[in-house]
Formats: C-alpha cells, sequence, structure tokens
C-alpha cells in the first residue's frame, strides 16, 4: 500500500513538472548554443544562431543565477552570445547591434569576466566595420569628385554641384581634409554658377533695354514727354554709357521744358517730396523727372536721384526675392519627395545668391547630414535598436489592488519608429503603427492596461523601420481588493456600527472643546497664507501658471479682494513648479511704504534674501545692504549677475519672478523711475526674467510722448470668487466642528457680494456671535445679527485709486 | 504644453515670425540711416532685438549692432545713461569693440557715440545704431534741440555707422518741433520703412504652435488683418479657453485693447484720423470718395492712404478701402456712436 501511495505521488509530480520542463526549454537552448555549438575547435555558429533565436523568443531579457536541470548556476546572456555566433559568420552589423543589446539589458556589466570579452569583441568588430567603410567610403570620395570636375568641365555646373553635394555627404564621415577638399570644390562650383546666373542676368537686361528704348522713343513720338524721360532715365541706370538713350533724354527733357511752366514744375516738385517723404517711390518719379527738367530746381534732381536710385534698388531685389521663393518652394517640394540631392543644389544656389542665408545653411546642413548618415548605414548599417523610457510602471515588478495599470513613456529611434505595441499577456492593447508618420523619431504613449487577478505580464515592444525591434516586460502582481475579500461585508457593518458610536463622541468632544477654546479659523484683513485657507482662484493661478514663462502680468482688483494672498500663492506654486523647461525663482517685494529714492535698493535687497545667492556673486554686486544709494544702472548690472548665479544652478531655463504688490505705489513715483524700471525689461537678460505685479491698478497716463507701462503687461482681473468658491470658502474652515444652516450661508452669500474680504469678516462675526450663544450651528440669525458690523465697516467698501486703471491719453 | 503666445514682451529668434524685407534692407540694403515706421504694438522692438541677435550670431555680417532704449531720456544727459546702460548689457558688444565703460561713462551723449564708433572702427566692425522709442526724441527737441543736431551729424557720420530709428507716424513732428538751423534731424532717414502687419502665411505659421483648427486659423488672421499683438492676444486667450467666438467678443470688448487703439489712434494726424472715421462708418470707400467725403482732393489724400495701409490701419481690395481688421473697426464705430453720431447716420 505505502509503495503504491509512492507511486502515486511520483507520476503526479512527473506530471505536474512536465509543463515547467517545456516552459524552460530556452534554457537547455542556451546551454546548448554556449556549450557545444560556440566550443571546442570547430564551432557551429549557424547553429548557435538557430538555437539563440529560439530561446530568445522564448525568453527575451537577460539574466543572472539562473538553474538548470543539472542543477548548475548559470547567467543567461543571450545578445552576448549570438553577437559572438555573428562574429562567427562575419556578420559584424548584426554581432554589433547584439552586442550593444546586452550592455544595454544592463546585467553583463556585473560579470567582470564577460562583460571585458564583449567589450574587447564589440571593439573588434565596430574597428573592423569602420575601417572598410572608411575605405569604401574614399573610394566612393574620389568618385564622386571626379565626376564632378568631368561635369564642370563641359560646363554642366548644375551636375557638377549634385556630385558634389554627394562627395560631401561621403566627406561628413570622413576627416576635416577630405571635407575641405569637398568644401574648395563646391565654393569653386557655387562662384561659377553665380557667374552664369550673373551672365544670364546682364543678358536679359541687354533685351530689356532693346524693349524699354523702343518704348521710350514711342512714347516720345506720341507726345508723352515725361514717361518716355522716366523710361530713358531708366535704361540710363542699367546701362549708363547707352548713346540712343541718351540722345533720346536731352530730345524728352527739351520738350517737356517747351511743353510745362515752372509754376507747374514747382507743384510737381511739391507733391513728387511728399509722395517721396510718404514711401510712395514709383508714384513720385514721374512728378519729379518732370520738375528736375528745370535746373534752377536743384532739389528735384537731387530728390529724383534718390528715389531713381531707391527704386531700382527695390526692383533688383524684387527680381532677386522671386528668385529665391521660387527657388525655396523647390527645395521644400524636393526634400518631400526625398530628393536630397537636388535639393542641396537649390540651397547651393540660394546660398549663392543670399550668402550665410540661415534657412538655407540650416537646411543644407540637415542634408548633408541626412546623406551622410544614409552613406554610413549604406556601409555600417544601424547599430543602434529602438529604445523606450518610462515615465509608469517605475518597476519591472509590481503589486496592485487597481484592476488597471498605466503604461506611459516614449519610444525613441535615430532612424525613425515602425511600430509600438503594448500587449498584457495574449491580449493586445495597443498597436501604433507609425510607419506614416514622416521622421517619426520619438513617440509618445500613455495606456491604461486592464490586469486579471494574480500575476500578469506586460510587454511593450518598439521596432524601427530597419525591423530591429526591442521590447521591456513588466510583471504586475493583482492583488485582491479588500472589498473582493469575503470578510469584507461582515467586517464593514462591525466597523460601521462602531464608528458611528465613537464619530459621534469624538464629534460631541470636538465641538465641546472647540466652544470652550472659541474656535474661529476665519482671517479678514492679513493675507491668507495657509493652502487649507486658500480658496478658489485655481483657475486664474492656473492660467497665470500658463503664461508667466513668456509674459508679464498685471493682477488687478479691487482693494482686500485679495491680490496679496493670491501672490502669495503663486509664488509656492511658482517655486514648486518642477515639470516643465522653466525653473522659476520667485521673489516677493511689497512695495507699499516704500521710498522712490529707495526703490531699487528695496527690489535687490529682497532679491538678495530670497535667493540665497553664492558668495562670489555676492562679492561681485554693487548692492551693499547699508548704503541705499543705488540706482537703476546698478540695479541692471547686478540683475545679470544674479541671473549667471541662477543659471548655474540649473540646466533649465532660468526665470527670475518678480512678484511686486502693492504696485499702485508707483503711481505716486516720477515717470522717470517708472521708465527705468521699464527699461530694465527691454533689456537682453530680461528674457530671463518675468513680472508679476499686483495692485488697484497702474497708471497708464504721463506727461511724456510714450507711457512707460503702455500694454506692457497682459491684465487679469482678481474679481469676487464663484458662489462655489464662496459656499466653500464659508463651509470648509469649520467642517466637523461647527455647521452652517443653509439659510446662513445664502445670507453671507448675497450680503458680500460674493468678495473673499467680506465672507470671512461675516464668518468670524457669526461664528462669535454663535459661540457667545452657546450653540455650534451658525443660524441665519447668527448672520443677521452681525450684517450692519460687518458692512459698516469702512475698509469693506472698494476704493478705486482716482488716477489708476487704464487712462486712455484721448 | 505652456501658453506659446508672447503678447506682452518682445521677442526673437524662435519666437520671431516674418520682417524677411525689413531686414534684409536694414541688414544688407543700401541706405545708412533708416526710420522705421510702425504703428503702436507692431513688433518694432522685436524688430531690432531680433537683428541685434542675428548680426551677434552672424559670421558673415560686418555690423555690430547696440539696441538703444530711448525711452525716458529727455534730454542730453538722459540720452548718454540710456546709452550706457545698452552698452552695460550688451556683453557681446563691449567685448567685440573692446570698450570699457569706466572710460566713456562722464562722457556726453555724442562724444560716447562717437567713441564707441571709433572702438567699434579699430576693432574692424561697423556699427549698427538700433533706436527704439524714437519719439523720445521730441521730447528731446523741446529740451535741448542743440543736442538733436549734433546727434543726427554722428548718426549719419558716413559708412562706419549705421542707424536706424523705430516709432510710430508721431515721430515726423520731430522736424516741425527741433528748428536746427542746419537740416532737419529726419532728412536723411527718409523716406521711411514700414514695419506692416504680418503675412498671412506668417500669421498661420505662429497660430500652428497652438495646435489650432485651420478654420480658427484663418478667422484668427481674418479678424486682426495680421497685426501681431492682436493675433498673439487671440491665440493666448484662445489656448487657454478653446473657445473662439468667446475669446474674439472678449477681446473686443477689453479696456486693454479699447487703450490701445485708443493711445494708437492719437500718434495719427487728423486728416488720417479722418480718413480711418470715414471709412468706419462707411466700411469702404474708393480714394475718391473718402476725397470727397473730407472735402479734400483725392490726389493729396495718397501718401497718407498709402502709409495707413502700410500700417495696417487700412486694407485695399478692388481699389477700396476699408479698415485693416474687425477690432479696430468695431472700436472706431463704437467711438462714433459714443461722441453721439452713429456711424449709420451720415454727418
Amino acid at each position: 500500500m505505502r509503495r503504491a501511495i509512492a507511486s502515486i505521488i511520483v507520476v503526479s509530480l512527473a506530471l505536474a513538472s512536465a509543463p515547467a520542463m517545456a516552459a524552460d526549454e530556452w534554457k537547455d537552448l542556451y546551454l546548448d548554443a554556449r556549450d557545444k555549438d560556440l566550443a571546442g575547435r570547430n564551432p557551429n555558429y549557424s547553429e548557435a544562431v538557430k538555437h539563440l533565436t529560439r530561446a530568445l523568443a522564448e525568453k527575451p531579457a537577460s539574466s543572472l543565477g539562473e538553474r538548470s536541470y543539472s542543477l548548475e548556476f548559470f547567467n543567461y546572456f543571450p545578445h552576448y552570445q549570438l553577437g559572438r555566433a555573428y562574429m562567427g559568420l562575419q556578420r559584424r552589423e548584426d554581432a554589433i547591434a547584439s552586442f550593444k543589446e546586452e550592455e544595454r539589458q544592463g546585467l553583463i556589466q556585473k560579470i567582470a569576466a564577460d562583460y571585458q570579452e564583449l567589450k574587447r569583441l564589440l571593439k573588434e568588430a565596430e574597428d573592423r566595420q569602420n575601417q572598410e567603410a572608411v575605405r569604401t567610403m574614399r573610394q566612393h570620395l574620389d568618385r564622386a569628385l571626379a565626376e564632378a570636375a568631368d561635369l564642370e568641365n563641359r560646363d554642366r555646373i548644375d551636375e557638377a554641384m549634385a556630385k558634389a553635394q554627394e562627395a560631401m555627404a561621403r566627406a561628413r564621415n570622413l576627416d576635416a581634409t577630405a571635407q575641405a577638399r569637398v568644401t574648395a570644390v563646391l565654393e569653386g562650383l557655387r562662384q561659377k554658377q553665380t557667374a552664369k546666373d550673373a551672365e544670364a542676368r546682364q543678358q536679359r537686361e541687354r533685351e530689356m533695354v532693346q524693349r524699354e528704348l523702343a518704348e521710350a522713343r514711342r512714347l516720345l513720338n506720341a507726345g508723352q514727354h515725361r514717361d518716355a524721360l522716366v523710361k530713358f532715365d531708366a535704361i540710363l541706370k542699367l546701362d549708363p554709357g547707352n548713346g540712343q538713350a541718351r540722345d533720346g533724354r536731352i530730345e524728352a527733357q527739351d520738350k517737356l521744358l517747351a511743353t510745362t511752366t515752372r509754376e507747374s514744375r514747382i507743384r510737381d516738385l511739391e507733391d513728387g517730396r511728399r509722395l517721396f517723404e510718404a514711401g510712395s517711390i514709383e508714384a513720385a518719379i514721374p512728378l519729379l523727372t518732370e520738375a528736375a527738367t528745370d535746373p534752377t530746381l536743384t532739389e528735384a534732381a537731387t530728390l529724383l536721384r534718390r528715389a531713381q536710385d531707391l527704386s531700382a534698388q527695390r526692383k533688383r531685389q524684387q527680381e532677386g526675392d522671386r528668385r529665391i521663393a521660387e527657388l525655396r518652394r523647390e527645395v521644400l517640394q524636393l526634400v518631400s519627395a526625398n530628393n536630397f540631392t537636388e535639393a542641396s543644389l537649390r540651397l547651393n544656389l540660394i546660398l549663392g545668391l543670399i550668402p550665410g542665408d540661415d534657412d538655407a545653411t540650416k537646411r543644407l546642413a540637415d542634408i548633408d547630414e541626412r546623406m551622410a548618415r544614409d552613406a554610413r548605414d549604406l556601409l555600417l548599417g544601424d547599430r543602434e535598436l529602438p529604445a523606450l523610457a518610462f515615465v509608469a510602471p517605475k518597476h519591472a515588478s509590481s503589486e496592485t489592488q487597481e484592476d488597471t495599470i498605466t503604461v506611459s513613456g516614449v519610444a525613441t529611434d535615430d532612424r525613425g519608429l515602425a511600430r509600438i505595441s503594448i500587449r498584457a499577456g495574449a491580449l493586445v492593447i495597443r498597436t501604433m503603427d507609425l510607419t506614416k508618420e514622416q521622421e517619426a523619431r520619438t513617440h509618445t504613449f500613455d495606456e491604461s492596461v486592464p490586469l486579471v487577478k494574480g500575476m500578469n505580464r506586460v510587454v511593450v515592444s518598439v521596432m524601427d523601420r530597419k525591423g530591429r525591434t526591442f521590447e521591456t516586460v513588466f510583471t504586475v502582481d493583482r492583488k485582491p481588493t479588500f472589498i473582493e475579500n469575503p470578510y469584507f461585508y461582515p467586517l464593514v457593518a462591525l466597523c460601521a456600527i462602531s464608528l458611528v458610536g465613537t464619530g459621534a463622541g469624538v464629534y460631541a468632544a470636538r465641538r465641546r472643546r472647540a466652544l470652550r477654546n472659541r474656535f474661529n479659523p476665519y482671517i479678514a484683513g492679513a493675507p491668507v497664507l495657509s493652502n487649507a485657507m486658500f480658496f478658489g482662484r485655481k483657475k486664474l493661478l492656473s492660467r497665470v501658471l500658463n503664461m508667466i514663462h513668456a509674459n508679464s502680468l498685471m493682477i488687478t482688483g479691487d482693494r482686500r479682494i485679495g491680490k496679496t494672498s493670491f501672490m502669495h500663492h503663486l509664488k509656492m506654486a511658482l517655486a514648486d513648479d518642477e515639470g516643465t523647461e522653466f525653473k522659476f525663482y520667485p521673489v516677493s517685494v511689497d512695495l507699499q511704504g516704500v521710498p522712490e529714492h529707495t526703490f531699487f535698493h528695496t527690489m535687490m535687497s529682497e532679491i538678495v534674501d530670497a535667493l540665497g545667492l553664492v558668495p562670489e556673486t555676492l562679492a561681485d554686486l554693487r548692492f551693499r545692504s547699508e548704503n541705499d544709494d543705488y540706482d537703476d544702472r546698478d540695479f541692471s548690472r547686478d540683475l545679470q549677475r544674479v541671473i549667471t548665479d541662477l543659471k548655474a544652478r540649473t540646466p533649465k531655463k532660468v526665470k527670475l519672478a518678480l512678484l511686486l504688490d502693492e504696485v499702485d505705489e508707483l503711481n505716486e513715483y516720477s515717470e522717470r523711475v517708472n521708465q527705468r524700471l521699464r527699461s530694465v525689461f527691454m533689456k537682453t537678460f530680461s528674457e530671463n526674467l518675468v513680472a508679476v505685479m499686483s495692485g488697484v491698478g497702474i497708471r497708464r497716463s504721463w506727461k511724456s510722448e510714450g507711457s512707460p507701462w503702455y500694454n506692457f503687461f497682459d491684465e487679469f482681473e482678481l474679481s469676487g470668487l464663484s458662489r462655489d468658491e464662496a459656499e466653500e470658502l464659508i463651509r470648509t474652515p469649520v467642517q466637523g466642528v461647527f455647521r452652517f444652516e443653509d439659510e446662513a450661508v445664502e445670507r453671507i452669500l448675497n450680503a458680500s457680494e460674493l468678495k473673499p474680504y467680506i465672507i470671512q469678516k461675516f464668518c468670524i462675526h457669526a461664528v462669535n456671535h454663535m459661540i457667545e450663544e452657546g450653540r455650534s450651528t451658525i443660524a441665519v440669525r447668527d448672520v443677521a445679527a452681525v450684517e450692519a458690523l460687518v458692512l459698516s465697516d469702512e475698509s469693506v467698501a472698494p476704493r478705486i485709486s482716482p488716477q489708476t486703471r487704464v487712462q486712455p491719453n484721448l | 504644453m505652456r501658453n506659446p503666445f508672447i503678447a506682452g514682451s518682445w521677442v526673437r529668434g524662435d519666437n520671431f515670425f516674418g520682417r524677411t524685407n525689413l531686414l534684409r534692407e536694414i541688414l544688407e540694403g543700401s541706405r545708412d540711416s533708416l526710420w522705421v515706421i510702425g504703428a503702436r504694438r507692431m513688433g518694432k522692438t522685436s524688430l531690432l532685438k531680433e537683428i541685434e541677435a542675428r548680426t551677434q550670431a552672424s559670421k558673415e555680417t560686418p555690423y555690430l549692432a547696440l539696441y538703444w532704449d530711448l525711452q525716458g531720456s529727455s534730454d542730453a544727459r538722459g540720452l548718454a545713461d540710456g546709452l550706457i546702460a545698452s552698452i552695460e548689457d550688451n556683453e557681446h558688444f563691449r567685448r567685440a569693440a573692446d570698450i570699457d565703460i569706466d572710460a566713456i561713462e562722464d562722457l556726453s551723449v555724442t562724444d560716447m557715440l562717437q567713441a564707441v564708433i571709433r572702438r567699434a572702427v579699430r576693432s574692424g566692425w561697423k556699427t549698427l545704431i538700433l533706436m527704439d522709442e524714437g519719439e523720445e526724441l521730441i521730447t528731446v527737441a523741446r529740451n535741448e534741440v542743440a543736442t538733436l543736431g549734433r546727434l543726427r551729424r554722428v548718426l549719419q557720420k558716413g559708412p562706419e555707422v549705421r542707424s536706424v530709428i523705430t516709432a510710430t507716424r508721431r515721430l515726423a513732428r520731430l522736424d516741425e518741433t527741433a528748428a536746427l538751423a542746419t537740416s532737419p534731424f529726419l532728412h536723411g532717414f527718409l523716406p521711411p520703412a514700414y514695419l506692416t502687419p504680418l503675412e498671412a502665411e506668417e500669421t498661420a505659421g505662429l497660430l500652428s504652435r497652438g495646435g489650432f483648427a485651420d478654420t480658427a486659423i484663418a478667422a484668427i488672421s481674418e479678424k486682426t488683418g495680421n497685426q501681431p499683438f492682436l493675433v498673439q492676444l487671440i491665440a493666448s486667450r484662445l489656448f487657454e479657453n478653446k473657445d473662439l467666438e468667446g475669446t474674439l467678443d472678449v477681446v473686443a470688448n477689453d479696456d486693454m485693447v479699447s487703450n490701445f487703439f485708443s493711445v494708437d489712434f492719437q500718434t495719427l494726424e487728423a486728416i488720417e484720423r479722418r480718413i480711418l472715421e470715414e471709412v468706419a462708418r462707411e466700411r469702404t470707400l474708393s480714394p475718391a470718395e473718402i476725397g470727397t467725403a473730407l472735402s479734400t482732393p483725392g490726389d493729396t489724400l495718397g501718401p497718407h492712404l498709402l502709409g495707413l495701409a502700410q500700417m495696417g490701419y487700412l486694407k485695399q481690395a478692388g481699389g477700396r478701402y476699408s479698415i485693416g481688421n474687425w477690432f479696430f473697426e468695431t472700436w472706431l464705430r463704437r467711438q462714433s456712436l459714443l461722441r453721439g453720431a452713429a456711424p449709420d447716420n451720415k454727418r
């Protein structure tokens, strides 16, 4: 009997382990490749590739400390072994990619011997690959340059430049000498092309001169002497030695003088001058031409000469512009059709016409780089696999009670992505086809992946346009939630009963304590500094945060509307703002009571106090706390140094945010100080400076020609709260201690016009009134009892400075 | 994504759009003195800042650019203070021209300018002076007319210096204010170049940063007449609230925008203001009809119409003029109503 039981156990164990053995076939495949195919004097590299490829299909991730069936420990480095096999097959490009992938897995670095060997093999592969590539590239370069020279000799400059551009793509991957060689050839060709263009233009001009001469002569014969004279002048501008034009001009001038009066010529001069000064050059020329026939009107001749020069310059420019616009259009078409050789030819022509043109230089550099990369790829292949970086999940293995997990991150590849897919077990969650997107080198993804109870395997894989793939595997253990536990409901019932009892007791005790201590959390008068007591304004805060990186802002609002509280919370939000390319350094400056002569000193004093500058910066400042003889020039100079200090602290774009409160004080300062403050924001370093000012309003109308603050700010008005925000402000601070009757809340809302200061004042007095009467519910009679007191307070009534707000100069 | 639009500050580099011809005229053209006329908020400061940045980045340019904000200068000392502050702000300029601030800061503005130009010439550069807020020269002229004459001589002294002044039309009053014994100050700066509204494609390029629908882009371009400040302002607000109709409505009724139009309007000459009021009243008028309405011969209005169109106050289609953008037209018509003369009732 005992033997029978033992047999059953053995059979059962064998049956149970069979699927596990099948699932672990990768171990055999890997060890066969490593210890048989790649070992010994006659390694079988092809077999090794087969075995390792199958192993990788089952288990793509490298690992340490695996156990074989013979119970020996081994490290699983399939990409490294695959690289060795590819090396044996002389498939160096594949070998390099495999070695790099093993490096990227990040485990082989822990085994020094294997890692050293991997690095040695990788270097060997890359060196040999590079040597071959350089040799081939030099051959291609020589051939392309020889062909370019041949084409140049046959005066086919366009084609020679295209060939030289191909040579440049090769040279970019070689040394500086090779590049200089091609650059010299390209420059020579560019000059030849420019000369050819100039010759063609001169030919066109010669033809045009003939046409214009005929037209001028026709006009002269038709009695249109002025128009004829204008034409003869235009011809002489192009061709000063043209005898026919000179004779025609004299004839037209004589006839014009004979048919006009001095008065009409003086009138023409005045009209012509007016048109000239208004910039209407073409309209001015005929009038000035006629006036200039009178030798006593010397101003006419001077103005005419200037107008003709300008006109000729503009025409030349227009012609050039047309040609350049045409070339730019062609470049765009050619680039979108991937015809880079022709596109670079056009770009070279643009550079011949506008040396140093930024757009053409940049595009040409892009094309050069692209062609160079293609040339390199052709020879070396694509050694880089696509990559994945994750924002979530943060760890390869995790536990959760949620029924979904967010997978978000970014896929990158230097040659372009083809596909990203996200799978959970056998279920495909999403596949993103990126082949239709041009230049998809990066792509972000953010997916919610459903989880089943127990262990989940979530695989994110990315494929580049060369078919290379990379994947990352996450294991997520989905634990049952408390609610899914069978004991949950009975437990809930028990807890509820005990909580109600305890809660009621706690609430009653808290209420008694609050009444005894005259608990009253509302704040009226002082700025609200605590987050817990700051209600509403979220939308405005978010708008300000969204815009402040590039705009100076003005927060206006009646007195006691909450500007200072808002500025305080804006400061905290800016200091905490970490999620963008900017790093804000907020500094608050309260201008109330700051005398004009210490204004810039006060500002720098606050900056120095707030920013904790390094001693070197502090020593370099002109600012000294004890000496307030400090002007705008000192301030600007010191700001530059402060910004330099801040730039050294972060790789992000630095924004020193000056939060100036009670800015109405500036209205009392002289216009000069206002202009000097404004001029700080005109300085180059102001790209690192933003200002948020708050006050009832800033003065816009000043004595001088320009106003310092004319449309300088984007303005936001801080008005009353919304009803919901106001209700939150009333109820939340005393929640769990006292209670407001709905009617009481309604009465405060109506009487306060939703202004936070008045609401707080109502609440303070109403709570006090309730406490006096020993109750814990604020009733409408409490509000009614304090209403007169609250509204009689003169600080409640809004006051607007007469000089402030928008004051047009009408 | 943060709001990519900038409605208040000057811009340069990637945030600068268009102005290709004007940039070329300033950097490559033949004129060494140029007045760039631009309406308020048309991008005058940004144009100068962009020129400064481009010359600093260029290896080919012969110019060493210096941006000089004239606002608040009011007299010779103020001009000198502003100039020295500009030089202090521009490290590239100081280094390239090898300028020692201590050595020049006590000089008069013209001596300082001459010293700076000389230093630049010695270092192999031409100086490109970029003067912003040129209207301040009117105040200088009122206070110290002689300074203006000396300044003109330095600014127009020859090929080693190129001077650009940006200002509104109001600067034309300078020569009336400053009775210089020699040539008028603006003489060499004429004819002016105009800072026009953006081209439609440039507006579309700018708006594409907000990821707006094509229909929204077309609507903004049409309603603003491609006026850069209005484009940026509307785009910035639309980016926040995603409601185009609401944004257009709010901006049309915004105090800040009314203030902008109001101040801008006052920079124009009386005849130009009357032209705009007439065109706003009738929506569209030919030059002859404008002449009749103003009892002025149509051909004498030519320069004014040209200037107003260049500055974006008017636009021309089929030989007829209408107001340059919907917001300005709305403001003009509202002003007319406020004065008790409804636009629909002819005076």
